[in-house]
């Protein structure tokens, strides 16, 4: 198993990637996927098939940024898991990607620049379906454009689009709500 | 507010708030420490694997160091030996066969367009309308460029009358000069260059019909010459 993972690999700094993410978030992947599935051999499964995902897309990581490697490891484990759960349960998790085109933007910045509405955006993040968190965080956190986003989690560049869009509009959506209603 | 900057600052504040989100949700996983006794990597394993990456790193290595003393060694044993087998007459010999047969074929121009581009008369088409009593044709050859007629003497072979008829107006005639009489007659509208040693009975002649040049050379006559040129149709 080792020596293929760095079959997948050509520089000596790609393998010392891959020898650096794997001894060092494999046990976390492990945990996160674990947190969704049960079965060991799924989880081992899983992890395999994070690591190879990763290591396709070495190129995007900067293993000297720890916060950003271990939230790009977690991200993509997260992201295996509720993938494998769809696929086996097949069971399509609602979306809701028929955008409306309401206008949300305008008095958006007043609502947020205030420590009440980051909470509530920090809360709605917590509560934002893992569908949406997986391409906003690789969009927000390390800074993957659709097209890398996309790559890494094997989706169409135009379906990275619309969940960055919705999950946007989701958290505004749940300002103007709280502004309205709090 | 501008709508732009509007977004843009929206953009920076959920950034920031993603980062802040996760960095909560990654204190809250457990320690590697608490992770190792569920999740273990044997010291074997990792050994294994730290290895192998050792290992394709020093095997490229010494491929790379080593490749390049073999090459140095194998070219300076292949020269020893070319130079060693370099003193045999015969191989220099055969080395100097192969590079002038190799010149040959790769440096030869022939200027076949430059010849075809003027409308030339063709070399085949001159007659001969005069030749000497006793000389007999033996030869008739042509390249479509120049063609070469040879007489030889009935009673004596050793008496030739050679024909240079050649299709290029800027070609090169040459003479030797330094037994023969130099002089230029004119006669039937053409210029004639004839060079003669009366005591040997031989010389040659040279003119010209527009881009057909006549090279006429052999033992008979100046006035056997003259006439074979004033023939020429």
């Amino acid at each position: 198993m080792l020596s293929f993972y760095l079959s997948l690999v050509e520089t000596q700094s790609d393998k010392e990637k891959v020898e650096f993410i794997y001894l060092n978030y494999y046990k976390l992947m492990s945990y996160v996927i674990n947190q969704y599935v049960s079965n060991k051999d799924d989880v081992s499964d899983l992890v395999h098939d994070s690591m190879v995902k990763i290591i396709y897309n070495i190129d995007k990581v900067d293993v000297n940024d720890e916060f950003r490697t271990r939230s790009f490891c977690t991200t993509v484990a997260k992201h295996k898991a509720i993938d494998f759960l769809r696929k086996k349960e097949r069971h399509n998790i609602p979306l809701d990607e028929n955008l409306d085109n309401k206008n949300y933007s305008e008095d958006i910045l007043d609502i947020v620049i205030n420590e009440e509405s980051y909470g509530i955006i920090l809360k709605t993040i917590d509560n934002l379906s893992d569908t949406y968190q997986a391409v906003c965080k690789l969009k927000y956190i390390n800074g993957l454009k659709e097209r890398e986003i996309a790559e890494v989690l094997d989706l169409p560049a135009k379906t990275v689009n619309l969940r960055i869009f919705r999950g946007k509009q989701i958290l505004r959506e749940a300002l103007i709500k709280e502004q309205l209603h709090g | 507010m501008d709508k732009f900057l509007n977004e843009e600052l929206f953009e920076v504040v959920l950034e920031k708030a993603f980062i802040e989100h996760e960095k909560d949700m990654l204190k809250s996983y457990p320690a590697d420490d608490e992770l190792e006794s569920e999740y273990p990597i044997s010291k074997k394993e990792i050994r294994r694997f730290k290895n192998i990456v050792k290992e394709k790193e020093y095997g490229k290595k010494l491929i790379r160091v080593y490749f390049d003393r073999v090459a140095v060694v194998i070219l300076c044993i292949i020269s020893l030996f070319f130079a060693l087998i370099m003193t045999s007459s015969e191989v220099r010999a055969a080395v100097e066969n192969v590079i002038l047969k190799w010149y040959d074929k790769y440096t030869e121009f022939v200027f076949t367009e430059e010849l075809t581009r003027f409308d030339y008369e063709k070399v085949e088409d001159v007659e001969i309308g005069y030749i000497p009593e006793k000389y007999k044709l033996e030869t008739d050859t042509s390249d479509g460029v120049s063609r070469d007629i040879f007489y030889i003497n009935i009673d004596n072979p050793d008496l030739f009358l050679f024909i240079e008829i050649i299709k290029d107006s800027n070609a090169q005639i040459d003479f030797d000069n330094e037994y023969f009489d130099y002089e230029k007659i004119h006669t039937n509208s053409l210029d004639l260059w004839v060079m003669y040693d009366e005591e040997e009975g031989n010389g040659g002649i040279v003119t010209s019909y527009n881009s057909i040049i006549i090279k006429i050379t052999g033992y008979v006559s100046k006035e056997d010459l003259i006439r074979i040129v004033e023939d020429i149709k």
